[in-house]
């Protein structure tokens, strides 16, 4: 499992188990039965799952509120639901699932036990998957990494950064044999440009290399903002991969790119975009939501890339791709 | 030939700096002859003009009909006409709508937000502080007793930094400052919830709505301080 991207083309790394997502109260997915708001789920929307917590009690309200449906299904306990989110990743291609509880209590212990729940629950529901175990207190990735049986699968720690306390995780992910995510931030502020997104990932990689971290282990994230925020964020971050893939051949590089449209029209054309640009620059892997977006399009774009611009002698890869195919 | 406000306000909104500059210029000068001190003059235009466009901006935003570069690009004509009032308002020792400093708490490094609130308050006549990320309540009162603010914008974009909204009011109550300033909360999982939990005097959803907010809390001090 350590997730050879010359045979899978892309790693693909599923979003969606974050307590954080949501969609809007009057979008398709939201049924009203009975009087009572339910978010409708599976592969005949047989499934039900009760959303009258977060769902708006004034009808005015329904065109703009949002859903917070994982943190519903987290918070009820509901097995089903969160079982056919990890499904329906895995069948779209995820080969390792981010699960993210920060958004269920803002008191540390009680964030420490949803993410001992969820990783407990997630290796049930699907052993072999390794999951990244995501926060941005060191200490749940800690308690989420205890939780973990590592004998079934590999985790993953999202993430490492230069953010005082972090690079803890280093030793840990270590000692767990786990996969780690490293991003650009820097130790007082977010990286301005593509120099500082390098310099703050250069000094993670010297730190990783001290504690022998395989190379493939790693997963830089230069950082994705939003272009509506600032026109030199999707050049920047293009920029660091480019850089970046040029001095470390051997890494992963990955992004949640679908940052760089928010608050723009017509996301999608700007995500798709990204991302076929970001695999040019030398991305290798991607965050996404594979459901919404299924990353076979891209997975065949980076074989296709790397034969075409000589990175795959003779073809060799591209053409075992594509037998594989059928 | 009589001042037409909406020629900035449309410029505003078209984001055409040239237009917007040249109107401010040209109607200082009419309003002047028409015998208006030169401090009316200045609010005139700002408050028919500048803030009648930046209204009008905040509108279409929150209606999805004009997007976040539009919205900045509008705030820049803005600064540009604000440049030429400016010291006509200072001059005359006027106060400015608000006096606004904002940050993200401590241990938070986000910053994009905070930048775009900043910038539509300060496109909407407030004077803006603006500390940045990872700020401490320290680095906020210091600020606070600094520039006399009457306003405070606090950020958190992580379920995780919170609990340091809640910590920075608490040492603003302990410190004596509330008196002073209204506080109020924002951040991707903040909610009006949590706002009333922690005592804020407001929580805003979006930069739009966060000028709204301003201008109501900024109103409630007034009629305080008036009683």
């Amino acid at each position: 499992m350590d997730f050879d991207v010359n045979k899978l083309g892309l790693v693909v790394i599923g979003e969606n188990i974050n307590t954080t997502r949501n969609f809007r109260a009057g979008g398709p997915r939201v049924v009203i039965e009975n009087g009572k708001p339910y978010v409708n789920y599976g592969a005949d929307k047989k499934g039900r799952l009760d959303i009258s917590a977060s769902y708006p009690k004034d009808e005015s309200q329904v065109a703009t509120a949002k859903i917070p449906h994982v943190a519903e299904a987290v918070g009820q306990k509901n097995i089903d639901y969160i079982k056919w989110l990890i499904e329906s990743q895995l069948a779209a291609g995820a080969h390792i699932i981010d699960l993210c509880v920060d958004a269920m209590s803002t008191e540390p212990e009680e964030r420490h036990q949803w993410m001992r729940w969820i990783v407990n629950l997630a290796q049930e529901i699907s052993p072999g998957t390794s999951y990244a175990i995501d926060s941005s207190d060191s200490d749940t990735i800690v308690a989420g990494i205890e939780a973990y049986d590592t004998t079934v699968s590999r985790p993953a720690i999202n993430s490492i950064n230069l953010e005082e306390g972090r690079s803890a995780l280093i030793p840990i992910a270590k000692e767990a044999n786990a996969i780690l995510f490293a991003n650009a931030s820097g130790r007082d502020g977010m990286p301005q440009n593509h120099e500082e997104r390098v310099k703050n990932l250069v000094v993670l990689m010297d730190m990783m290399d001290k504690a022998a971290i395989p190379m493939a282990d790693r997963y830089l994230d230069p950082l994705v903002f939003p272009i509506g925020a600032g026109p030199e964020y999707g050049k920047d971050y293009v920029l660091a991969v480019k850089t970046l893939r040029t001095m470390y051949p051997e890494v992963k590089i990955f992004g949640g790119h679908s940052n760089v449209s928010f608050g723009l029209p017509k996301r999608k054309i700007l995500n798709d975009s990204f991302v076929t640009m970001s695999i040019i620059a030398g991305c290798d892997s991607v965050m996404i939501d594979p459901v919404m977006n299924p990353p076979q399009k891209f997975i065949e774009f980076r074989f296709a890339a790397e034969a075409l611009l000589a990175q795959d002698e003779y073809a060799t890869r591209y053409l075992k791709f594509i037998r594989a195919q059928g | 030939m009589p001042v037409d406000y909406d020629v900035i306000a449309n410029a505003i909104v078209e984001a055409d700096t040239d237009t917007a500059v040249d109107a401010v210029k040209a109607d200082l000068e009419i309003l002047g002859q028409e015998g208006l001190s030169e401090l009316d003059s200045a609010k005139a235009i700002l408050n028919g003009g500048l803030i009648a466009g930046m209204d009008i901006i905040s509108e279409l935003w929150v209606q999805e009909k004009i997007f976040i570069p539009e919205v900045l690009l509008s705030a820049k004509v803005m600064h540009a006409c604000m440049n030429l009032l400016r010291p006509i308002l200072e001059a005359s020792n006027e106060p400015p709508r608000g006096i606004v400093v904002i940050g993200t708490v401590k241990g938070d490094l986000h910053d994009i937000g905070q930048n775009i609130v900043s910038m539509m308050l300060r496109g909407n006549g407030f004077e803006v502080h603006n500390i940045g990320p990872n700020s401490s309540p320290e680095k906020f009162m210091d600020k606070c007793r600094e520039v006399n603010a009457n306003l405070v914008g606090l950020s958190a974009l992580l379920t995780t930094t919170m609990p340091m909204q809640r910590e920075t009011i608490k040492a603003f109550d302990e410190a004596g400052l509330l008196e002073e300033a209204a506080i109020m909360v924002g951040g991707a999982p903040v909610t009006s919830d949590w706002a009333e939990k922690i005592d804020a005097d407001g929580y805003a959803p979006d930069a739009a709505h966060t000028v709204k907010l301003a201008n109501l809390l900024v109103e409630d001090l007034g009629v305080e301080a008036a009683l």
